[in-house]
């Protein structure tokens, strides 16, 4: 784990939890399993604080607990859970596109919730819709509670939510650690009619209800154990967003755009096809898809997009000549190679923003040819060797490339050693995969100083709006300019001003947490192959 | 008895001195790189070693054949009647270091190499005598690409060798970058349009449109070649290897196809695209570009507080 990342995590949990959380949150990440006196020991925070932050860490899936060999409890966080967080806008949009409207709400819902029960998620999805729905004053009838249940079965089967793991007891009734499924299949059992009664009887008080169990189960004290019996006959009833799904979607969503740019968007409709199909029947860590025959993908095809067979034939085609080898002639994707294809892209992309079109070619000279030496690197590129030179200094200088020594003589003197450059995209790879962590955070706490620098300005126009929203229509117009006067003319241009450059900024969040994803995704799918091998 | 024998004799041994200086001759030229003692008795066996050594001392004399050291061993070898026409009235430490120069062919010989294999210590007699032979306009200086400070020496009436001049890529050599930019954009273009054409062609055939949107380095070529770009004449081994710098520059893709002939060889083929991805949002922000990024801290003199990079950013 390195620093930066770390850095990012506070400033994430700061924002989204305050200082507390983060700073039980950061000291949890640092010391890897600790019991609750160490933490209470090490953040120097009254014991309470620091319970209620464990419990909306615990909340949030952020953090596992677990009972050590001498019987106590330990607690342990995770970066990439915090580190989910800049993807949640991504997440939501996704459900949005996938499934509508009620989709996104659920989704939103269990998102900010971290864990919920179904009819907690599905009762607030109704009340919004409908509140949304009274606000724009259309006359469609009000959205039935049955309507969005299926929506969240549909979601479950598209594995985008799913159960979260069951508690572990010991005798006494107390819970000692998450319970590790090894059977994911569990997790994505639909839902029974019992997820929903739970509270779709009277919805308040029992949500309250589930609220309080589940923060006093967490913790270890015992005195929750009273309202355990309740839960213990039904298995975990709670929900919660499944990531891995959403990563899943988010490849194949760049995988299909980057079809669509190589050959064009029917090639793209046809491989969206496949990995659809793909997706119910592959093992999610495997990388290779299943394989998939011809008229499957002809008859998976969607209705309106339907193509004679010659056509899909030349498609196919074209998609296993071309790109990269996504698409292997067996009729199987290979998401390693696409994965690294699109990396590999995301890297060039950076040389060419950072050190121009003249080294990106360079650089790709050395991707293309392996080892190579620095009068066969300007000579390939043809680019003017003082130029070149200077270029492939300054990459080698900021680690885009490495150099390897192979001396002929023992004695390894310069005239006598062969220097070749070459690229080592793992290494490169987690550099900037450490950038932008750190632009990322860079970008937060740019926002939030813009903010709290505009913290006045704000909040008068927040008051401002208050105001003016609650005026009656009628009586409004002479009131209303005068109440908008209030707000000068140079402080309307601040406004817009601090407006925009948030905007900027969370603009820039989004599109770090892509490339984030982009680079994590190629790390993991590398890295994974090689633990495997040892165990 | 005795008296015609030995007029025999001696006709005999006329004849054959003469059939040994041209056989002597014609093994020289069958081996350029000179031949052994060995090799003429082999060659001559019917005489003993008193008539060869008259007849190499007879053409050593004529300027026929020159006599050089290999280790241990003398070799016999053929001298250029060019050579000996060309730099007559030069002397001996002319002659031995134009035929160094003229060795060295159009690749050209450094100062310091033809010095070492004379064996002339004293540089300023060397200079001397290259600067009298240049003058004689015999040899030329070439200055050459890979260093360019370093001056070769050829013949005057040679081309020198792509690996001096660099080939079309250089001028007075200088590398012309403009120039193989310039032949790279009209590349690009040309595939560029031969993709668009093929879309429009065939929007319903996605194998076809694939297919014709490729073009090999002899159609680039003819293309550059009508433009009227380039003042040099170009080979197809040059347009491949601009083609290449557009692979590399990733604005291009290279395939193979079978060529038509029966032959079976395959040619190379290119053909536009675009890259995978838009521009990674890293370099969106100023930090993915920003020099000091290493030394950023929250709360350091560099900071995304305070950053600079930042305001100008948000500014607009």
């Amino acid at each position: 784990m390195s620093r930066l990342k770390f850095e990012l995590c506070e400033q994430l949990l700061k924002e989204c939890y305050g200082d507390i959380v983060a700073t039980v949150g950061m000291s949890l990440l640092h010391n890897k399993a600790t019991p609750l006196a160490m933490i209470i020991h090490r953040t120097k925070m009254e014991a309470k604080q620091v319970k209620q932050a464990l419990c909306s860490l615990i909340q949030q899936n952020i953090v596992t607990f677990h009972q050590n060999n001498s019987g106590l409890i330990e607690y342990s966080g995770s970066a990439d859970a915090i580190l989910c967080r800049l993807r949640f806008p991504h997440y939501i949009h996704c459900a949005k596109t996938l499934f509508g409207d009620a989709a996104e709400l659920l989704v939103e819902e269990l998102l900010v919730q971290g864990r919920s029960t179904l009819g907690d998620a599905v009762n607030k999805t109704v009340y919004k819709l409908n509140e949304s729905l009274a606000a724009s004053g259309s006359s469609i009838p009000e959205i039935s509670q049955n309507l969005i249940k299926d929506k969240a079965s549909i979601l479950v089967k598209a594995r985008l939510i799913r159960r979260c793991e069951d508690v572990c007891r010991d005798k006494d009734g107390k819970v000692i650690s998450m319970n590790v499924t090894f059977n994911p299949e569990l997790l994505f059992d639909s839902p029974r009619e019992h997820d929903y009664e739970r509270t779709a009887g009277s919805k308040r008080s029992a949500a309250e209800i589930s609220e309080v169990p589940l923060k006093k189960v967490k913790l270890e004290t015992g005195d929750a154990a009273s309202s355990l019996g309740k839960q213990n006959d039904t298995g975990s009833s709670y929900w919660c967003v499944n990531v891995h799904q959403f990563h899943h979607h988010f490849r194949d969503q760049a995988i299909i755009s980057a079809v669509a740019k190589i050959i064009d968007q029917k090639a793209s409709e046809v491989m969206r096809t496949m990995l659809r199909l793909s997706e119910t029947k592959t093992v999610p860590t495997d990388p290779i898809s299943a394989h998939l025959s011809f008229t499957e993908i002809c008859t998976a095809m969607p209705k309106d997009k339907i193509m004679t067979n010659n056509v899909m034939d030349q498609y196919l085609k074209c998609l296993s000549e071309n790109c990269c080898g996504f698409v292997t002639r067996i009729g199987e994707s290979d998401f390693f190679k696409a994965v690294e294809a699109l990396c590999i892209s995301e890297i060039e992309t950076i040389i060419l923003e950072r050190f121009g079109s003249k080294a990106l070619r360079m650089y790709r000279v050395l991707l293309a040819e392996k080892q190579v030496e620095q009068e066969q690197v300007v000579e390939k590129s043809m680019l003017p060797p003082k130029e070149a030179k200077e270029l492939l200094y300054r990459m080698f200088a900021e680690n885009f490339v490495t150099l390897t020594e192979l001396s002929k003589a023992p004695d390894h003197a310069p005239a006598r050693t062969f220097y070749f450059f070459n690229v080592n995209l793992l290494q490169v790879s987690r550099m900037l995969l450490e950038k932008c962590y750190k632009a990322a955070a860079n970008v937060m706490v740019r926002r939030q100083k813009c903010i709290s620098e505009n913290k006045r300005l704000l909040d008068k126009q927040e008051r401002v709006d208050a105001i003016i929203s609650s005026l009656d229509v009628e009586s409004a117009a002479e009131q209303k300019e005068e109440i908008e006067q209030m707000v000068t003319l140079s402080e309307r241009k601040q406004l817009k001003k601090v407006g925009e450059a948030s905007k900027v900024l969370e603009t820039s969040e989004l599109l770090l947490g892509h490339t984030i994803f982009i680079l994590e995704a190629f790390i993991n799918s590398t890295v994974r192959p090689v633990t495997v091998l040892k165990k | 008895m005795a008296a015609p024998i030995a007029i025999v004799k001696q006709e005999l041994s006329e004849d054959t001195d003469i059939d040994i200086e041209a056989k002597i001759i014609e093994l020289c030229t069958l081996t350029p790189k000179g031949i052994t003692d060995d090799v003429i008795k082999a060659a001559v066996p019917q005489c003993d070693i008193q008539q060869r050594v008259i007849a190499v001392n007879r053409l050593l004399s004529t300027n026929h054949i020159e006599l050089m050291k290999s280790g241990a061993k003398l070799l016999y070898k053929l001298k250029d009647p060019d050579a000996v026409s060309q730099i007559k009235g030069a002397d001996t430490e002319e002659k031995v270091v134009f035929q160094i120069i003229k060795d060295a062919q159009n690749k050209g010989i450094w100062t310091r190499d033809i010095r070492i294999k004379s064996n002339l210590k004293n540089i300023q007699v060397l200079n001397k005598i290259l600067k009298n032979l240049e003058s004689k306009k015999l040899i030329k200086a070439v200055k050459s690409v890979n260093a360019s400070k370093k001056k070769v020496y050829m013949l005057y009436n040679l081309e020198p060798d792509q690996s001096v001049t660099g080939g079309p890529w250089y001028s007075a050599s200088e590398f012309e970058s403009e120039f193989v930019e310039i032949l790279n954009a009209q590349a690009h273009k040309f595939l560029q349009q031969k993709a668009l054409d093929a879309s429009i062609v065939y929007p319903e055939d996605p194998w076809k449109r694939l297919q014709t949107s490729y073009a090999s380095a002899d159609n680039v070529l003819q293309h550059i070649t009508n433009l009227g770009i380039s003042k040099v004449n170009l080979s197809v081994k040059h347009m491949e290897s601009i083609l290449d710098t557009l692979i590399y520059d990733g604005k291009a893709e290279l395939s193979a196809r079978t060529s038509g002939s029966s032959d079976g060889e395959s040619m190379k083929i290119y053909r536009a695209v675009q890259p995978l991805t838009d521009t990674s949002g890293l370099v969106k922000t100023p930090c993915g570009v920003c020099p000091v990024i290493s030394r950023c801290t929250v709360d350091g003199l560099i900071s995304p507080k305070t950053c600079i990079y930042m305001k100008d950013w948000l500014d607009f």
